[in-house]
């Protein structure tokens, strides 16, 4: 295989590989066992938002409301317990919120044909803003009694392997299944190469975005349940950070291309240990927020600028209707 | 005679589909009236209150000077995720220079509009020529740049500026007229009457009321597809009252903001590039149909490239204007402007598919939520119900863009 061949995700591999020996000898602290679990654990939940992430935009579409499906229905859930319900019927409703958001997403963008990246912004708006304004009392809900045991899925261990790797892992295998082995993965690659042609080769389009939506969204309310319950506690301001950034760069950066069609599982899991393993390092270096916004943003752009040189674009690869 | 008739019913036949492919353009103007008289209503007349209006406009000029610029590039079918960063960063240079290096501040406001264009120009390279898409380019630009923001100020306020640089953002125009005036009306009206801003007012709905009298009558003559002659008066009274009660209003407080004279001549500038100049047209020709647009010949990549190049710079003028009226840099100065100035394009009638938006449409969708966070806010309401409400407006305005594209 050239390096013409190498495309996108092989050159973020390349520096992942380079990276990670660099850190391992210049950084004390860095390849210990107890980091190494860290490391795992902080991208286990980046990882599934990036599998949330991945389903969408391999339809070629973009969720920017992931953070907020992450936050709110989690949140919901923690609220309920905390107010006397039981677990299951607060699960049951936050699982249904679910539904009902990625529905009212999946049925804009597909029926009434508004572009994702405007539907998800607006109403990524209004369900964190319901959250804070109608749901909860207060900005952090608090973990109470009634989820004793609950906090397993968190903190617990499955071999020795951190609960949320496993739910990473697991997760994983589960799109990957859905992605490469279903009629509907194949049916979700075939909308994003060319929704038109899907179309008219008579793939139910609309009701596949719609289950799109749906699905991002409860996989997003999965990693917020993992999320809330290795912490305690539901920070529901998480909406006002650049965490969607974040999950957008590790889908990019993976080599899934914003105008669909293209990528899979693999390049998930690469875009989120490059990330994973930056931001991990630039920690322990002691790296500022705004230091470790400029990095991210100079590798991003020397990853599609190396990808533009070695795969051109032109008027026959470049597609209709990318952003 | 029958050809009379003829005409006649062609015409009538043309207004109601003027009407009807108009929709949208009333009824956007139609809420924007609608949501001021509803929160004149609430807060008790709190809204139309001189000194509100006053923060009405200072509170949004930079948002609808980047909505200008976001409008041209939605418009050519890419979008720009990194004008609240060039806000801080642009802002964070300007405060060095004016306040750590002691640079007077006209060439530091050149300079700063210099760095913005700089910053459109490199970013729109990577979208025009390396055509890699917008929305990684401006991502990757928005983390660099809030970064570089971070690191320039390290974490802390850069400030006070000079008196006359902090005008720009918070001064009032100054009275010319004021004392003759007075001695004729006396004290009837209040001592502190800015008799030229009121001038002005009177001055632009005269003006406006003029010109499009004669482009209305023009088309008419040469029987292009006109509005019916309600709809057109009506209209243009309402403009015209509105510029005449702002200008009173505004008038009676402390005149007219510097800013709203950035804002305007701004607007009108970017009216007549989008309507009446070959590169503003070039730039929907592109948005609506990108190959045709290229097999007719002209340069899309150097088009494409001018709409970043001149967003850059529009977003480093709000960040002097950001900077100006807080009287500091600060580190999260620009924080998610990108997505209110992507609402207000979006309300105001661009379509994220490319080829469509005027610059009216956008600076109205950008007071619709300028009017509602600020009487949401006067009211009292929470923050994150008006998270709510922008949300659900937002959806409505997606949502009625879907809807006309499905029946055309």
């Amino acid at each position: 295989m050239g390096i013409k061949n190498l495309g996108q995700q092989g050159i973020v591999f390349a520096v992942f590989t380079a990276l990670f020996p660099i850190f391992a000898i210049a950084l004390p602290g860095f390849l210990t066992t107890a980091n190494m679990l860290t490391l795992l654990q902080n991208v286990a939940v980046l990882g599934i938002l990036g599998l949330a992430m991945a389903i969408v935009v391999i339809g070629r579409g973009i969720d920017i409301s992931l953070i907020a499906a992450l936050a709110v229905p989690p949140g919901l859930v923690l609220q309920m317990v905390q107010d006397g319900h039981s677990l299951s019927i607060s699960l049951a409703a936050a699982f249904a919120l679910s539904i009902a958001f990625g529905l009212v997403n999946g049925w804009l963008i597909a029926y009434a044909e508004v572009p994702s990246l405007f539907t998800t912004l607006a109403s990524g708006l209004f369900l964190a803003g319901l959250g804070q304004a109608a749901l909860f009392k207060l900005d952090v809900v608090q973990w109470s009694p009634g989820l004793d045991g609950f906090e397993k899925l968190g903190q617990g261990n499955l071999l020795g392997i951190p609960m949320p790797v496993v739910m990473f892992a697991l997760a994983c295998i589960a799109v990957a299944f859905l992605l490469r082995q279903t009629r509907l993965g194949a049916y979700i690659y075939a909308i994003g190469d060319n929704p038109n042609g899907a179309r008219v080769t008579g793939i139910p389009t609309r009701p596949i975005i719609v289950l799109q939506y749906v699905m991002a969204a409860l996989i997003g309310c999965a990693a917020g349940l993992i999320m809330a319950s290795s912490v305690n506690s539901m920070p529901t301001r998480i909406f006002n950070s650049t965490l969607i950034y974040d999950v957008i760069l590790v889908v990019v950066l993976g080599g899934i291309g914003l105008s669909g069609g293209r990528g899979g599982v693999v390049n998930v899991i690469i875009g989120t240990l490059l990330i994973g393993t930056m931001l991990n390092g630039m920690t322990i270096m002691d790296v500022s927020y705004s230091g470790q916004n400029l990095v991210k943003g100079v590798v991003l752009l020397i990853a599609v600028i190396t990808d533009s040189f070695l795969n051109p674009r032109n008027e026959e690869t470049a597609q209709q209707g990318d952003i | 005679m029958s050809q009379e008739v003829a005409r006649n019913s062609g015409n009538d036949a043309n207004g109601a589909g003027f009407w009807k492919s108009n929709l949208r353009e009333y009824g956007l103007l139609g809420s924007l009236l609608l949501i001021m008289a509803l929160f004149e209503y609430l807060t008790g007349g709190v809204l139309l209150a001189p000194v509100n209006i006053t923060n009405l406009i200072l509170q949004n000029s930079y948002i609808v000077i980047m909505a200008l610029g976001m409008l041209l590039i939605i418009v050519g079918g890419n979008i720009d995720l990194s004008v609240g960063s060039i806000v801080g960063f642009v802002g964070a240079i300007a405060a060095t220079m004016m306040v750590d290096y002691k640079m007077p501040w006209v060439p530091v406001v050149g300079l700063s509009l210099v760095v913005g264009g700089l910053i459109g120009a490199a970013q729109g390279y990577f979208v025009a020529y390396a055509k890699i898409p917008s929305f990684i380019v401006t991502l990757g630009g928005m983390l660099i740049f809030r970064g570089l923001t971070g690191n320039i100020l390290l974490g802390q306020f850069v400030g006070p500026f000079p008196k006359d640089f902090q005008s720009i953002s918070s001064g009032f125009i100054p009275d010319f007229v004021s004392p003759p005036l007075l001695a004729i009306f006396g004290n009837g009206i209040g001592p502190n009457f800015r008799w030229t801003s009121m001038l002005i007012g009177v001055l632009g709905a005269a003006l406006l009321i003029f010109t499009s009298a004669r482009r209305w009558r023009r088309g008419r003559a040469h029987a292009t597809e006109t509005e019916p002659f309600a709809l057109f008066a009506g209209k243009n009274a309402i403009f015209a009252i509105l510029m005449i009660g702002f200008g009173y209003l505004l008038a009676s407080y402390r005149g007219l903001p510097n800013v709203l004279i950035i804002m305007g001549a701004l607007i009108l500038l970017y009216m007549f590039v989008t309507t009446r100049m070959t590169v503003g047209r070039r730039i929907y020709a592109l948005g609506g149909n990108r190959m045709a647009a290229q097999l007719t010949g002209g340069t899309s990549e150097r088009v494409i490239f001018l709409t970043f190049v001149n967003m850059g710079a529009l977003a480093g003028l709000a960040g002097l204007i950001v900077a100006a009226r807080l009287n500091s840099a600060t580190p999260s100065a620009g924080n998610s402007f990108e997505l209110d100035v992507i609402a207000a394009c979006f309300i105001g009638g661009a379509s994220a598919s490319g080829g469509v938006g005027k610059v009216m449409g956008v600076v109205i969708g950008a007071f619709v939520m300028g009017v509602m966070n600020n009487g949401m806010s006067i009211l009292g309401i929470g923050i994150y119900w008006q998270y709510v409400v922008k949300g659900l407006v937002l959806l409505a305005a997606v949502y009625v863009d879907g809807y006309q594209k499905n029946k055309t």
